[in-house]
């Protein structure tokens, strides 16, 4: 510190980093009014300025003790320092600028003006700045403060100094998506805390682009999160949060559209960390991958999910011709097409199926018999196509779970 | 010894500092010549001016510094391994003292009430009126005497008891809801017979193995019975050399041997060689001294140093002795040497702590010697020393013995399950300590999880706390909530504990309007309480000013309350207003030095002078002098930062 100065400046710059400041609390050590100390623990215990009348024996404190190191910074926080010039000599320092600049990896940003009013500072006088900036890369950064003035002698007197800190990541963010058969996309986002503490995850939300409507799906049907009561997130764990997104109406109508619309939209996310000490990141535009259609698109429209067992129920499909031709198609119904299927159609194969114009779509009402209980799984679905002599083959189309009459 | 905590400063930030990854974070990594500050600080330290046209990212010499120069004032001389012995005669050279000691008249410090003292737990004798039945006989012949003669012992007779409890009662009606002065109630609240009070502070439940033991030395002929040498506790002092007062040291160092002769600090010396000397020393901060002097006093039992891993007889006494040094260890943050000497002691699941192991000397009388403090005091030890998971095995044995002894008492047993005849006054006494002591032991539980940082456990414990107090006055109810708030706060929660502050708040509203008769909505001024909340939230908000203006507000209610001032400077400094900032603290300090020379802010405002100016030492020789004449040896002096 002092020594570091060179001993000929008359003005000494001192900067502190300003995180915020941590709740004191005593070492408690208590006795019966019985035992050897008497009331003497408590009642040191009570008189000590760090404990809080009525609950001594919680180390929830309320005494704000500064903090005493650097810390950790993370991308998305904010960079607050206290800077401090003050003027240890016994002359008058005059025409005093003090100029603070953020050099990063990419760029430099000034965080303070560059000339000080008053420009004059007389002995143990000094200007006090506390500067903020929110740290928007990870990395190297360096504060750079450069002071000059003139000394009484008319001297024109600079020098600069450098302060180098790494910033972070906070968050490790993985998504991953579901293409619905409803149209719907599901995304799976697993945030991670890869800081060295607690974190209280504040906000995570997904800022849907104008293609979709969202929803988030991380609250139980009464309201609760269901990550538990306390919203604390140890150092390393992470959180799993699901939204659905809903297609806009204008894009449901046409496949084509629908398949183009990858834009799904941006994660926003507010952490807190000691006495609320902030960070926000936004990822960049998540994308999808787009679901291909082929032809022929088959949406299952209705299926039951429980049936019971050699009681025939019926499924609801919806057919559409996602390509430019006009279709004459046959429907074909295929059992035992999965190992061991316990589901066997009940209807008429074969049987030719309307006219379907580009574009167009026609409902199908399809009957099966569960034969095995458990989960089955409805497969089979075929289409000739009359034009190109195709086939196409619907598989997995959906669950269902078969159960004995009770 | 390990010194793995050398300096006392180390534990004080260990304790409170944000997580300090790897160093490379740290500004004072970067090349500095002068570098080897001790004290880490969040004030930063430069780069070598460097000339303005080199690259700045290439000159990336990272140079560990070297953390900490052990400052040689800090070190003290309890890290003296206990590798050769002093051979002490438990009744030789000793005796003498002893016998002056115990044949004083008892004259207690003004603060404590005869009734409260130590003695009347020997001086109670179980069997009837004659008090010398009870006689230590570990002690010298002498001694014995004056226990009898203790004026202590009248007041434990039944007929004070009887006027005690009508009085304190009616006075002190909060008494029964606060934790630390649950035991007061407990002793104060009836006048049953002394014995039954003894029960049920001693009792406890050993494991089977040791319960069996027990058994086996009641069944056998007196005497003849020799447990295993395993099966004893045979604990003994580590430290060799007597700690010595650090602020004289500093002084010494600082200031020269002139200021140092001015320092007038009790030791071992000036007060009585026995537990009245050993509160006055304790009374006047001078832990040091009476850990010195607890080690001298327990020599005389044959458990001074050297003594460990041989066998020694227990007394209520020199079990007291132990918890005194023990928990003063602790208070001075001495977390290893504490956890060295206690060694012998965890699990307190020993026959000879148990006072059937004494037949002669406690005939009949059931229970553990162990204070129930004692047993929380070791159970927690490990979080201070980096193991809270071994801290939370230990106090969740401990509650669950605690919750077995209210079980039992549920099915109208006696504490340790034996079946007993207890009379309804008598059964609910019981169950209030013991509900206070599972109480106590949650808290413990939650101080436990702070600080480790397992705030869902925190949180989590302390919630069953605020349910199990339904009952209790709001007033203690609403200190939970607002516990509930701040703990949200540290683990960052700023809109949950916005929640608890807001129910703290009501409560506080609804047990005013109670008072005053008018509707809850009409009184809703805010208390001290309710301010430095407010104040808290906003400085967690980064809101400054509103938290300036809130804790202006508390010092407006109580000037003298120096955590407010404390706060209110905090937020003078993270508005850039540094000397007012320094000037609420040093007022604070002179205006209340006994209170205000504290660890905390002596630690706050040593950062701000090292800020303030490049000639900071002088202040800081101030803030030395102050503690020197106004504190005992107990200060750290570690949080003056001196260089």
């Amino acid at each position: 510190m002092e020594a570091r100065e060179r001993p000929e400046h008359l003005l000494a710059l001192k900067v502190m980093r300003l995180t915020r400041p941590t709740l004191s609390c005593p070492v408690i050590v208590t006795s019966d009014s019985k035992d050897l100390p008497g009331n003497l623990l408590n009642s040191d215990l009570k008189n000590d300025v760090t404990s809080v009348s009525g609950v001594e024996t919680l180390t929830a404190g309320q005494f704000l003790q500064l903090p005493q190191s650097f810390g950790t910074i993370y991308l998305g926080e904010t960079f607050s320092s206290y800077i401090c010039v003050h003027n240890d000599s016994k002359e008058i320092a005059k025409d005093v600028t003090v100029k603070i600049d953020l050099q990063t990896n990419s760029q430099r940003i000034a965080l303070s003006g560059h000339s000080v009013d008053p420009s004059e500072l007389k002995p143990d006088e000094s200007i006090d700045h506390v500067i903020h900036h929110e740290v928007k890369e990870v990395g190297t950064h360096i504060l750079v403060c450069e002071i000059t003035y003139t000394t009484p002698d008319q001297k024109s007197m600079s020098y600069r100094k450098f302060y180098r800190f790494q910033v972070l990541k906070p968050l490790d963010v993985k998504t991953k998506f579901y293409n619905a058969e409803s149209d719907e996309v599901y995304l799976e986002a697993q945030v991670q805390n890869i800081t060295v503490g607690p974190i209280c995850l504040e906000k995570v939300a997904l800022e849907s682009s104008h293609l979709f409507t969202v929803s988030a799906l991380n609250t139980s049907a009464n309201g609760e999160s269901v990550f538990g009561k306390v919203n604390v997130l140890q150092s390393q764990s992470s959180r799993q949060f699901l939204y659905c997104l809903a297609p806009q109406p204008s894009l449901t109508v046409d496949c084509r559209l629908l398949s183009g619309a990858t834009n799904i939209g941006k994660l926003d996310m507010v952490w807190r960390s000691n006495l609320g000490e902030r960070g926000r990141l936004q990822t960049s535009q998540l994308q999808r991958m787009a679901p291909d259609y082929r032809d022929i698109r088959l949406s299952v429209q209705e299926v039951p999910n429980i049936v019971i067992l050699e009681e025939a129920f019926s499924f609801a499909c919806k057919i559409i011709n996602t390509c430019d031709r006009v279709l004459d198609m046959t429907l074909w119904l295929e059992d035992g097409t999965t190992s061991n299927s316990g589901l066997m159609w009940s209807g008429v194969s074969g049987r030719p199926l309307s006219r379907l114009e580009p574009g167009a779509s026609t409902l199908l009402n399809l009957c099966l018999i569960p034969l095995a209980a458990g989960l089955q799984i409805i497969s089979g679905v075929r289409l000739t196509d009359a034009a190109l002599k195709r086939t196409y083959d619907f598989d997995d189309l959906a669950q269902v779970f078969v159960m004995q009459k009770s | 010894m390990n010194s793995n905590q050398p300096p006392s400063l180390n534990q004080y930030f260990n304790q409170d500092t944000a997580p300090a990854v790897s160093g490379a974070t740290f500004f004072d990594q970067i090349s500095s010549p002068t570098s080897g500050t001790p004290i880490d600080s969040a004030m930063m330290k430069s780069v070598r001016e460097t000339d303005p046209a080199q690259d700045l990212f290439s000159s990336n010499v990272v140079k560990p510094t070297q953390q900490n120069p052990v400052n040689t004032v800090f070190s003290n001389a309890s890290q003296a391994a206990a590798t050769h012995f002093h051979e002490i005669s438990s009744t030789g050279k000793g005796e003498p003292a002893v016998c002056r000691i115990f044949s004083e008249p008892e004259s207690p410090p003004s603060n404590i009430s005869s009734g409260k003292n130590f003695f009347d737990l020997i001086s109670s004798p179980p069997l009837g009126p004659t008090p010398g039945i009870a006689i230590d006989l570990s002690l010298p012949p002498s001694s014995s005497s004056s226990l009898l003669t203790s004026p202590d012992f009248t007041s434990t007779a039944t007929e004070d008891g009887f006027i005690s409890t009508n009085s304190s009662v009616a006075a002190t009606p909060t008494a029964t809801h606060d934790i630390l002065a649950s035991d007061d109630s407990f002793s104060k609240s009836a006048g049953f017979r002394p014995n039954e009070a003894d029960r049920r502070r001693d009792a406890w439940i050993p494991s089977e193995k040791t319960r069996q033991a027990l058994i086996a030395m009641a069944t056998s002929a007196p005497g003849s019975y020799i447990p295993d040498k395993d099966m004893l506790t045979m604990p003994g002092v580590c430290i060799q050399e007597d700690m010595t007062d650090l602020v004289t040291d500093m002084v010494q160092q600082y200031l020269g041997s002139e200021e140092a002769s001015k320092r007038k600090v009790l030791t071992m010396q000036d007060v009585t060689q026995d537990e009245r000397g050993l509160r006055e020393l304790i009374q006047a901060g001078c832990f040091r001294a009476a850990v010195n002097l607890t080690g001298r006093l327990l020599t005389i039992y044959g458990q001074g140093v050297g003594r460990s891993g041989k066998p020694s007889k227990h007394t209520l006494h020199s079990i007291q002795l132990w918890f005194t040094r023990i928990a003063l260890l602790v208070k001075l943050k001495q977390f290893s040497l504490a956890e060295t000497e206690a060694e012998r002691f965890w699990d307190f699941d020993r026959p000879d702590l148990y006072f059937p192991f004494y037949p002669d000397l406690y005939g009949g009388r059931m229970g553990t010697l162990i204070p129930f403090n004692f047993r929380l005091l070791l159970a927690e030890l490990p979080s201070h020393t980096g193991k809270p998971r071994e801290a939370l095995n230990r106090l969740h044995s401990v509650l669950a013995t605690v919750r077995k002894i209210l079980k039992n008492l549920e099915s109208g047993l006696s504490e340790d399950g034996s079946p007993a005849e207890l009379n309804a006054a008598d059964s609910t006494e019981s169950k209030r300590l013991w509900s206070n002591r599972e109480i106590r032991t949650l808290h413990s539980i939650v101080n436990c999880s702070v600080s480790c940082k397992n705030y869902s456990l925190a949180l989590e414990v302390l919630e069953q706390v605020l349910q199990k107090s339904n009952e209790l006055p709001p007033l203690h109810r609403r200190a939970l909530l607002s516990a509930l708030g701040r703990l949200h706060l540290q683990l960052g929660d700023v809109v949950g504990a916005e929640q608890y502050f807001l129910s703290a708040g009501n409560l506080h509203k609804q047990s005013t309007a109670a008072i005053d008769g008018k509707s809850a909505l009409s009184s809703n001024t805010p208390d001290l309480r309710e301010f430095i909340d407010r104040g808290l939230l906003a400085v967690s908000q980064n809101a400054f000013h509103e938290a300036l203006e809130s804790f202006q507000k508390a010092a407006d209610m109580d000037p003298a309350n120096i955590m407010v001032l404390n706060n209110m400077a905090v937020c003078h400094l993270y508005l850039g207003r540094l000397r007012e900032a320094l000037a609420i603290m040093e007022n604070a300090l002179t205006s209340n030095p006994t209170q205000g020379l504290h660890e905390a802010l002596l630690l706050n405002m040593s950062t701000l002078i090292e800020f303030e100016s490049s000639h900071c030492n002088q202040k800081k020789l101030g803030l030395l002098k102050m503690l020197a004449r106004y504190k005992g040896d107990g200060v750290s002096v570690g949080c003056l930062k001196l260089q």
